[in-house]
């Protein structure tokens, strides 16, 4: 058989079985362009590709090729004019490149393949991210182009050392993964973890971030210890202190590992105000924490075992505010808890524009019925009340908390006030006992003095907490 | 294994709390103030001021009840126990302000009261004690306009500080303590009802003496002022002495600042009770006009210092002829000499006492404009 011949069972073979695997896809596109060595076949997805670069970069300089030359260097040196083609080495890759946006050119007397970059998706806007609100800093906020994010990061950190890995994870879904992080200042051992991690996850779609978080996160935990964000001065500041941010193809959200208890209590203008009111609102979280974690369990224990601990006219009071209440104590604190919850959970679902209003009628309008009814009294609203506001002041910490909240209730309620340590103190041991990616949770805590992470409840000058928080301070 | 040793941990917790009581705060009675007496036959009587709330079906609002209990029983915890009978709810005694003897059941004792006071756990030890003198429906029937119940207005007569020169208000636990120092001699804080033309008070009134935990005599309120001084507790009031300039007249000082120091001194068989009173004082109310000059200064600061020496050596010669050591000189003595045993050391002891008092101006400012 000639050479002539060889070449053109493996372009037909090649054409039929990328038509064969993409076949019923209405948004496939096979064009045929006749020269005068032979075919040529341009094909990509219309709905991912930029057709009028395909146009521009492959289909018209093909066409308009006085010589078309007969070896793939050729092709890709003197005649197509897009920045980014490549040799595609298989047929699995030809497909994954057509799949990804990318243009796929077959030649009947080339015995090889290459790829155009063609990608095109709509992007959204870069906006500010609705979850995490400045009222000083950089407003932007990534979008579900991961080539945007990227872009967003890269422009703010100029360093050679800086490196984007990309990894393919999903079996179905073959979704990019960004790993960055500064070669030489994140710990190498990290670096490796996640890589291996990555390379290693189970998934077989990757759709958000949290099917890589739940590769990357300790398990059994309402905490998160893997952290997120969607402002790309937060990620990049991450990044600059040492750790390794993911970025994950078409969310909007980016993953920092390891990621610390403490920064659940942190905000990023902590860091863009002055110092000293921040201080003071960083402790108003701290304490609006332990309100939200503590208070009802407190309260319970009080009311219900140890009403010797409560001032007499405070006894009193409460008893009379008691008074018609006919349930006890605990099923009374879990039945509001459970009307907040119906509360938070309605104004989340509700479209934006009236979530917040039913919100608001619907906590006056429960509140005050709940109280008139005899269903709970006033105390115990405003106790479920202050725990549920001093959650919203931590809204990362939401989940666990609720949580955990519960544990001590169920513990106080058991048990009045041992009860209400042994849950404390189950809570601070879980926590303890956590780690991310390799490092303990409640770092810097029981670690401060081997550490440079002096970001913890107070915020010191920038200059000195700007520093490589997981290289121990001797090395 | 870690599931195993929290499981061990919370079943030991469960099986092992002795305080399992789950009470709502609503379906409680509160006793606040305790009145124990007893009879002419001998039956323990107590009463009990109870606070209690409810919901009134007929002004459809939640209020709070003051109720009055009273039983009879051969013994305390007897009664306390029949209190059960009528209680619809069960009783916490953890908001019982003060526990009242009446003066005839002090004088029959209180050692059996102070023990199931002490031992039964429902009863806190931070109550107030106090003995009564008068009737006790009297008392628990009086209206008191500055607080509904009787037990948080005793609180509050006796929690707050006082520009007085009086001694210190003990609490249950105190006065279990102080029974088992020096010769068992108590000083608690005594009450009556003071019959007024206007409005009848309930009043503190001197103390009562107790010794070998029976009632044996009475501190008046002037002898408090003596009695403070001695026992290191005059840290402000006022005294009363005689005019420099009228013998009729007086002038009074303001005690600004006040301490006792005490000491003893073991000598042929003779105990020395030494103390020096510091007293700083200020003249704050004469009755006839006065020239402050160095002679009368002089002469006021004799005075107070006379009137102070005087009244404390009388109060201490009283109780050193009846053997009542109410200033706890064999708990002193004991202290200082543990390997020495004196019978009833106020009975030896010789009294030395020296007065550090110094009068303040009031102010500095001498030109005005």
């Amino acid at each position: 058989m000639s050479k002539k011949k060889i070449l053109q069972k493996k372009y037909k073979d090649r054409l039929e079985y990328i038509q064969e695997k993409l076949k019923k896809n209405h948004d496939l596109i096979i064009r045929e362009v006749d020269t005068d060595k032979g075919k040529i076949q341009i094909i990509f997805l219309e709905s991912l590709a930029d057709c009028g670069n395909v146009s521009l970069n492959v289909v018209t300089p093909l066409i308009e090729a006085e010589e078309m030359s007969e070896d793939i260097e050729g092709v890709k040196g003197r005649i197509l004019t897009n920045n980014n083609i490549g040799d595609v080495k298989s047929l699995e890759a030809a497909l994954m490149h057509i799949l990804s946006g990318d243009t796929l050119i077959l030649f009947e007397f080339i015995d090889g393949m290459i790829f155009s970059e063609s990608r095109y998706t709509k992007a959204r806007a870069i906006e500010e991210p609705p979850s995490e609100v400045v009222i000083k800093g950089p407003r932007e906020g990534f979008t579900e182009s991961i080539m945007d994010n990227m872009a967003l990061i890269r422009k703010k950190i100029r360093n050679v050392d800086f490196k984007m890995e990309r990894i393919v994870v999903g079996e179905e879904t073959n979704t990019g993964v960004i790993m960055a992080y500064i070669e030489g200042k994140a710990p190498e051992e990290l670096v490796n973890y996640i890589r291996s991690k990555l390379k290693t996850a189970q998934q077989k779609y990757i759709i958000e971030t949290n099917y890589i978080e739940e590769e990357l996160k300790c398990k059994g935990t309402a905490f998160d210890t893997i952290g997120y964000t969607e402002k790309p001065d937060v990620a990049v500041s991450k990044v600059l202190e040492g750790r390794v941010v993911v970025l994950v193809d078409s969310s909007p959200f980016v993953l920092t590992a390891p990621h610390f208890f403490m920064e659940e209590i942190h905000m990023a203008d902590d860091y863009y105000l002055n110092k000293y009111p921040q201080n003071y609102f960083r402790l108003i979280r701290w304490v609006a924490f332990l309100i939200a974690l503590l208070v009802p369990g407190l309260y319970l224990a009080l009311t219900t075992y140890h009403f010797s601990l409560i001032p007499s006219v405070f006894v009193f009071r409460l008893a009379v505010l008691r008074a018609g209440v006919p349930f006890p104590t605990f099923l009374e604190i879990l039945i509001m808890m459970f009307f907040f919850q119906l509360l938070r959970e309605a104004g989340v679902r509700l479209p934006q524009a009236i979530g917040p209003a039913i919100s608001i009628v619907g906590a006056l309008i429960l509140g005050d019925a709940a109280i008139r009814s005899g269903m709970a009294s006033e105390i115990t609203v405003l106790v479920v009340a202050l725990s549920a506001i001093s959650l919203f002041l931590v809204p990362k910490l939401y989940g666990a908390t609720s949580i955990w909240t519960n544990v001590i209730l169920i513990f106080s309620g058991v048990l009045g006030l041992p009860g209400f340590f042994i849950g404390f103190i189950l809570a601070c041991s879980h926590l303890a006992g956590l780690d991310s990616c390799g490092y303990p949770y409640l770092y810097p805590l029981g670690s401060m003095r081997d550490f440079s992470f002096k970001d913890h409840i107070v915020r010191y000058d920038v200059r000195k907490i700007s520093n490589n928080i997981l290289k121990k301070e001797d090395s | 294994m870690k599931r195993f040793f929290i499981g061990l941990s919370l079943a030991i917790t469960l099986l092992l709390t002795s305080c399992y009581s789950y009470n709502d705060i609503n379906r409680m009675l509160f006793p606040i103030a305790l009145v124990i007496d007893i009879d002419e036959e001998g039956n323990v009587l107590v009463s009990q001021e109870i606070f209690h709330s409810f919901r009134s079906q007929q002004e459809n609002a939640e209020q709070g009840q003051r109720i009055l209990y009273r039983r009879s029983g051969k013994s305390f915890l007897d009664v306390i126990s029949k209190f059960e009978e009528m209680g619809a709810q069960p009783f916490s005694y953890t908001q019982n302000k003060i526990i009242i003897f009446t003066e005839r059941a002090a004088k029959e004792g209180i050692k059996d009261y102070l023990d199931a006071l002490h031992r039964n756990q429902d009863f806190l030890l931070r109550p107030y004690v106090a003995v009564y003198y008068g009737d006790v429906v009297e008392l628990l029937n009086m209206e008191i306009k500055q607080n509904e119940y009787l037990g948080l207005y005793l609180f509050d007569l006796f929690d707050r500080p006082v520009e007085r020169v009086t001694m210190q208000h003990l609490k249950l636990f105190e006065v279990l303590k102080k029974r088992r120092m020096g010769k068992n001699v108590l000083v608690i804080t005594s009450i009556t009802i003071d019959k007024n033309p206007l409005e009848d008070k309930i009043r503190k009134d001197g103390a009562a003496v107790f010794h070998n935990d029976k009632l044996v005599e009475k501190i008046t309120t002037e002898e408090m002022k003596p009695y403070a001084f001695m026992v290191d507790r005059a840290r402000a009031g006022f005294l009363d002495v005689p005019h420099p300039h009228g013998e009729d007249k007086l002038l009074t000082v303001q005690i600004l600042k006040g301490n006792t120091v005490s000491d003893i001194l073991y000598e042929d068989g003779k105990v020395i009770l030494r103390q020096t009173i510091n007293v700083r004082t200020s003249i704050v109310g004469t009755e006839a006009s006065i020239v402050l000059d160095e002679e009368t200064v002089r002469k006021i600061d004799a005075s107070v210092q006379n009137t102070i020496k005087k009244n404390c050596h009388e109060l201490f010669h009283k109780y050193k002829e009846k053997g009542i050591d109410i200033f706890d000189i064999q708990e002193m003595f004991h202290r200082k000499y543990p390997r020495l045993e004196v019978e009833n050391a106020i009975e030896v002891t010789e009294y030395h006492l020296q007065i550090d008092h110094h009068i303040e101006g009031t102010t500095n400012v001498t030109s005005f404009r």
